[in-house]
This record gives structure tokens, sequence and C-alpha cells, in this order.
């Protein structure tokens, strides 16, 4: 998994590639203490592989936390096959997801 | 073919490694090894997470065998514990917090087709069903 960051005026933007698997997503969740209360959030999951239930509580965790400080999360350019993990969870009630990064960016503008 | 590791979460990597390496070679498409994938992932964390005492050594053992079904056949020496009917129901409309936590064995029950759970004197077995022929996603619940 790599994980690479950058702003767009006041948007960060994470970029997860690769396996988000058990192994891995407790360096995710290290990465994304940094995040401030309040932010607003995209992850750009277009180059992500992979991900079970251990990336999905790590999304989650930063979710909540944006929710409930006045911060804005939006996910994207998931494949299918992704978008299904997520569906399947339940998780899609709680997260917004677009299909690209310019959709997410306007949803955020 | 026959993989087994140790009971630590380090060990899964290999193993998830000789499944893909096994799916591969047998032309699976890859939106099937994901699932597989992730269902043999959850399994394996939920067992050595969960299944031994801090500090026992365990052994599990993971079987593979193809044809027009695959079947994964997961052996331990944990304590006794049936997932199917001991894991803890999730409720997808509770707050996700209060979800997460059994998400493993249910994407088992959402991407498998049969699941089979055997009590062994000192151990437990699953085994997982998945015809290779099917969607990997069904995008209903199995309801087992």
């Amino acid at each position: 998994m790599e994980i690479e960051a950058q702003w767009e005026d006041d948007i960060r933007i994470i970029r997860v590639q690769g396996r988000l698997d058990s192994l891995n997503a407790p360096v995710l969740d290290r990465f994304l203490e940094q995040i401030g209360d309040g932010e607003r959030l995209i992850f750009d999951f277009s180059k992500l592989d992979y991900i079970s239930s251990a990336g999905l509580r790590v999304i989650l965790k930063v979710a909540k936390r944006l929710n409930g400080s006045q911060g804005h999360l939006v996910l994207c350019g998931m494949e299918d096959v992704i978008l299904e993990i997520f569906a399947v969870s339940g998780l899609l009630s709680f997260l917004q997801v677009e299909k690209s990064l310019s959709k997410a960016k306007s949803a955020l503008s | 073919m026959k993989i087994e590791i140790e009971n630590r979460l380090d060990a899964i990597a290999s193993c998830l490694e000789h499944l893909e390496t096994y799916l591969k070679q047998r032309g699976v498409a890859r939106n099937m090894r994901f699932v597989m994938r992730l269902c043999l992932e959850e399994l394996l964390v939920n067992t050595i997470r969960y299944g031994y005492p801090a500090g026992q050594r365990g052994k599990i053992r993971i079987i593979l065998r193809g044809g027009p079904a695959l079947l994964v056949e997961i052996t331990d020496d944990a304590i006794p514990f049936d997932p199917l009917r001991e894991a803890p129901e999730i409720n997808r409309r509770a707050p996700p917090a209060e979800r997460v936590g059994g998400l493993g064995i249910f994407f088992l029950r959402h991407f498998c087709d049969e699941i089979r759970y055997t009590r062994l004197a000192g151990g437990n077995r699953i085994t997982l069903k998945k015809h290779l022929g099917s969607k990997p996603g069904m995008g209903t619940d199995h309801g087992n």
C-alpha cells in the first residue's frame, strides 16, 4: 500500500494505492491522525486494488471524526468490486461517494 | 495446495499470496480472486486474533482444492468457536461503530456459496465453497 497526500486549496486529497488490508490498515490509521477536526477530505481510491474490513474500519473512523466536527469526507474513484464491499458492509449510507475526483471536488466546493 | 502458518497476523500475507497464485494459475478472474482473498483474510484474522489465549502458539492449515468450485478448508487448533452460530449478527441499520466488528463473517456469508463448520477434538475446521463460474458478488445475502 502507498499513501500520497496533497492539498488543493483547503481540500486535502489522499490517494491510497494497492491493497488496504489487516496488515497495513494500522499504517493508514496512524497517517490519518494528522487530519484535523472540521477538515475537508477526499479519499481518491482510483488506484486501490483491494480492501478488507480492517481498511473499512479505518475509513469509518475518520469519517465519524469529520462528521462530528463539521468536516466533510468524500470518497471517489472506486472500481465496482470495491464499491460492492462498501455496499455490502452497509457503509454507503454513511459515506458520500462520487465517481471521479473532479466530482468529489465539486461536491466539496 | 496445502499451506501451514503459525497463529501470527504477519503470517497471513504469505498465505494470501499463495491463494492469489493458485487462483491466477487457474485463470480465475480478478474480482473472484478479490472476494476469495477477502474471505480468507477475514477468517484468518478472526482466528488469530480471537481464537488463542495470549501467548499461545498455534498452527493453522489451509487446503485449497480447485474444480468448478473452489474449496478452501481452514483447520486450526484454536479454542472451539463456530462463527456461523456464535458470531454476533450485525445490524446494518445500526450506527456504523456498532457494526464493523462482525463484518468479517458477514462478508463470508455474502460472498461464499457454502460455509461449513466442523468442531474437532482440539480445534475447528471451516470449509468455504465458491463456484468459480458465478459472479463474485451476488448482491444478495445468502441468509445462512
